[in-house]
């Protein structure tokens, strides 16, 4: 085994739910306002609950092979060399979504709060401390997550309560005004954020109660998809539809109005940080996967050489795959649901799953007494 | 405990410390120059219009202003700088040139804008504190009659600073609701609306009139600009400006805000006078404790109505006249007088929001909550549809209370 750590159910649900809610809830709002209008929040809803999808097929296949992580049943459901290289495509999932965060995290900062500090700053040491957390463990990094979700539920329930004399309900009206189309449209965007617990797939056998997965993975998809749909519903409440999809990152104007008695103000700096650490736990995870992923396809006896490499292609894609904030927006908008669900967080699973499954109805294989390619 | 290069590594984050906090972004206090307000006005016919002057705060002012506090006329901790650009933030750097310190925008309170460049269009200032890193969203939004910078010319009455003393006017606007001074993303969000037109406070800079000058007058209330001799002015926050788009369309007078704010079931607090039901030339006044309104649209084909149901309550806050209205039958008058002077104001409002042809209630965003379909075919024509709309006010007004007295005491 390339990791000795364990992590407890509780962690799990824990560490899924910062993995999806840390940055879906800076770029969401905007996006899913802009296509569904009122109904973002709706559309937010319903978007989440796919990520219940997801974490079916990865628990299916995560049964089926107990004690194994994604690459490992890969290469024994595909044979070695097609398994090797499907799971090479999900390294260079995991890294892209790392290089992603990084960049939204970039630039959020830059935006927000310090414009004129370059985004290979943010890049390099979000990627360092990553860094150090991924060398000691996935045990470590969850751990340290125990601590960052209470700041992230606390500071947000306490935007949410500070706003709320400013809340226009009347806002989220009318229901439906175009049909359900656009919500569907809308609802891409969440859907492939939660699309993201395919990772569960890689952490799973370092679970000391496996049985629990589903209740763990569903429960955090339902906590994340309540707290998206919370934020979504704040901000139509506060600025209304048309002004949430003029926004770059809506959440931190909702945060921005707060201002009670002159006393309870600019929380701002209190909720960035929460963000920033946050933001730390979701690359952490996904450089995790990456650096483990490399591991396991190349047999090495540690995944820990690999890990800087990892991490300065991740800070060097962060910066070159998006030429402004304008292109990332719009991968992340247009494209990026198809091809993350499409691929990795729909596709290649059910595949997985029904290659096992054929192969063990179909041709009589048993997977359990498999051997090969451990 | 630590390897080498973990030693090496700790003594580098620390010596990092001393030389990276803040980055780039790095700014000391004594390197700013605080805003607190901002003026802008526009000059038709410039290429560079918009005419911004920013309020700072002379630092050591404030401490300055606390120690000669004695002395009668101390120096006010305030400073001003204007210039012209061809767009705010244009001007805003020109500005700079007259500075010896960065301009620092996180503790601007309030934006004011002349009648000119309201009338040009304020989505130029909301774009401006939107998109600002520094800017919050909370500034209040001000519009002045004339030129905004000479509000900023004004000495502080009560408070150390001119910011200070606007700010303290604009919380104390609740206790008359004869003003509504609203922040900025909530006037973006009016503006955004589809259906509703946005409104903001207006402040003014009258001539102040010594206690003797209004004895000579028939006028209580600080009247406008009449007297020429007398160059002192104070502050006077009162009306409202109303717009069309985002241009400025006319006022409202402190009366017709006070409508308005019924409409929109913001009255906190406010003092009415009501004729004394025995003796209609005397007056009993009301204080509002509590306001409530609800707006249904009554959409019958092509027949839009409104009708608007208002709940209030208050409390007898002065009865000069002796006439003993302790009964029950005579609060019943009083509570209908009451509804009759709200109503009253109510209409008042409407009526001039129908002139200037501006929906500051969000009729028509009701039509659209209501009915999104028709009103998307209506959008259009919607400021014609609004000006000839009819609307049936119901006021329910209900006295609670008479406050420590219950009845006159007779004299003998």
């Amino acid at each position: 085994m390339l990791e000795k750590g364990k992590i407890s159910p509780r962690q799990v649900v824990e560490l899924i739910f910062i993995t999806i809610i840390a940055t879906a809830i800076l770029i969401v709002p905007a996006v899913t306002a802009d296509k569904a209008g009122h109904d973002a929040w709706l559309a937010a809803f319903i978007g989440s609950l796919f990520g219940i999808v997801t974490l079916y097929l990865a628990i299916k296949l995560g049964n089926k092979f107990p004690d194994k992580t994604i690459y490992q049943y890969m290469e024994s459901i595909l044979g070695k060399y097609p398994g090797k290289l499907a799971s090479l495509a999900y390294v260079w999932f995991f890294l892209h979504i790392a290089a992603i965060v990084v960049r939204e995290f970039g630039d959020f900062m830059t935006t927000a709060i310090m414009v004129l500090t370059p985004l290979s700053f943010f890049a390099i040491s979000i990627i360092a401390l990553s860094a150090l957390a991924v060398i000691r463990g996935l045990e470590v990094i969850a751990r340290m997550n125990e601590f960052i979700i209470i700041l992230f539920i606390s500071f947000f329930l306490l935007v949410i309560t500070l706003t709320f004399n400013n809340w226009q309900l009347i806002n989220l009206l009318p229901f439906l005004t175009d049909g359900i189309t656009p919500v569907f449209a809308a609802a891409a965007v969440p859907a492939s954020w939660h699309g993201q617990i395919i990772a569960l797939a890689v952490i799973l056998p370092f679970m000391t109660r496996p049985k629990r997965a589903f209740a763990c993975g569903s429960t955090a998809v339902i906590c994340s998809a309540l707290f998206l749909t919370l934020g979504i519903a704040g901000t139509l409440a506060i600025f209304g539809p048309e002004m949430t999809a003029s926004f770059r990152f809506p959440f931190n104007l909702l945060v921005r109005t707060i201002n009670l008695g002159k006393i309870l103000t600019r929380f701002e700096v209190i909720v960035v940080a929460t963000w920033v650490s946050s933001v730390f736990i979701k690359t952490s995870v996904f450089y995790y996967c990456a650096a483990m992923g490399i591991g396991q396809i190349f047999n090495l006896r540690e995944y820990r050489p690999a890990v800087l490499p990892l991490g300065i292609i991740i800070a060097s894609l962060s910066i070159l795959l998006f030429k402004d904030v304008v292109e990332l927006v719009d991968f992340l908008t247009n494209s990026w649901p198809l091809y993350s669900i499409s691929l990795f967080s729909l596709g290649l699973p059910l595949l997985l799953l029904i290659v096992a499954i054929v192969r063990e109805k179909v041709f009589g294989h048993s997977f359990q007494e498999d051997k090969d390619g451990v | 405990m630590f390897k080498c290069w973990q030693l090496v590594l700790i003594c580098f984050f620390i010596a990092s410390l001393s030389v990276i906090p803040g980055c780039w972004d790095h700014s000391e206090i004594e390197e700013m120059a605080l805003i607190r307000a901002i003026a802008v006005d526009y000059v038709e016919g410039e290429r560079s219009p918009y005419l911004v002057t920013i309020h700072v705060v002379r630092p050591g002012g404030i401490a300055g202003s606390s120690e000669s506090a004695g002395g009668g006329d101390s120096e006010s901790p305030d400073r001003i700088f204007s210039a012209t650009g061809a767009t705010i933030d244009l001007a805003l750097q020109n500005i700079t040139f007259f500075l010896s310190r960065r301009i620092f925008l996180a503790h601007n309170e309030f934006v004011l804008m002349g009648e000119e460049a309201a009338r040009q269009g304020i989505y130029p200032a909301m774009d401006f504190v939107l998109r600002d890193n520094e800017l919050r969203l909370t500034n209040f939004l001000l519009i002045v009659p004339g030129a905004a910078h000479e509000i900023l010319a004004q000495r502080e009455q009560l408070e150390t600073g001119l910011s200070e003393e606007i700010l303290g006017m604009i919380a104390q606007a609740d206790e008359s609701s004869e003003s509504d001074p609203i922040e900025f993303f909530k006037i973006m969000r009016s503006l955004s609306k589809p259906g509703q037109d946005a409104f903001a406070a207006v402040i003014n800079a009258v001539p102040r009139q010594k206690p003797a000058e209004f004895a000579t007058q028939n006028n209580g209330a600080a009247a406008e600009g009449n007297n020429a001799t007398n160059t002192a002015k104070i502050l006077y926050l009162s009306g409202t400006a109303a717009f069309r788009g985002d241009k400025l369309a006319g006022y409202l007078d402190k009366t017709e805000t006070r409508g308005l704010l019924w409409l929109n079931g913001d009255v906190r607090h406010t003092t009415l006078a009501i004729s004394d039901p025995l003796k209609p030339s005397e007056f009993v006044s009301v204080y509002i404790t509590h306001s409530q309104t609800r707006i249904t649209p009554v959409i019958k084909n092509d027949n839009i109505s409104f009708l608007i149901d208002v709940k209030t309550e208050g409390n007898i806050y002065h009865q000069p006249s002796l006439s003993d209205l302790s009964a029950t039958e005579m609060s019943e008058k009083l509570n209908s007088a009451l509804s009759a002077v709200v109503k009253k104001e109510i209409e008042g409002s409407l009526q001039k929001m129908q002139e200037l042809e501006s929906d500051l209630v969000g009729f028509g965003n009701s039509i659209y909550r209501k009915d999104p379909k028709k009103f998307k075919k209506i959008k259009k024509q919607w400021p014609e549809i609004f000006s000839d709309l009819t609307f049936q006010v119901h006021v329910e007004a209900n006295i609670r209370r008479t406050g420590q007295l219950a009845k006159p005491i007779p004299e003998h």
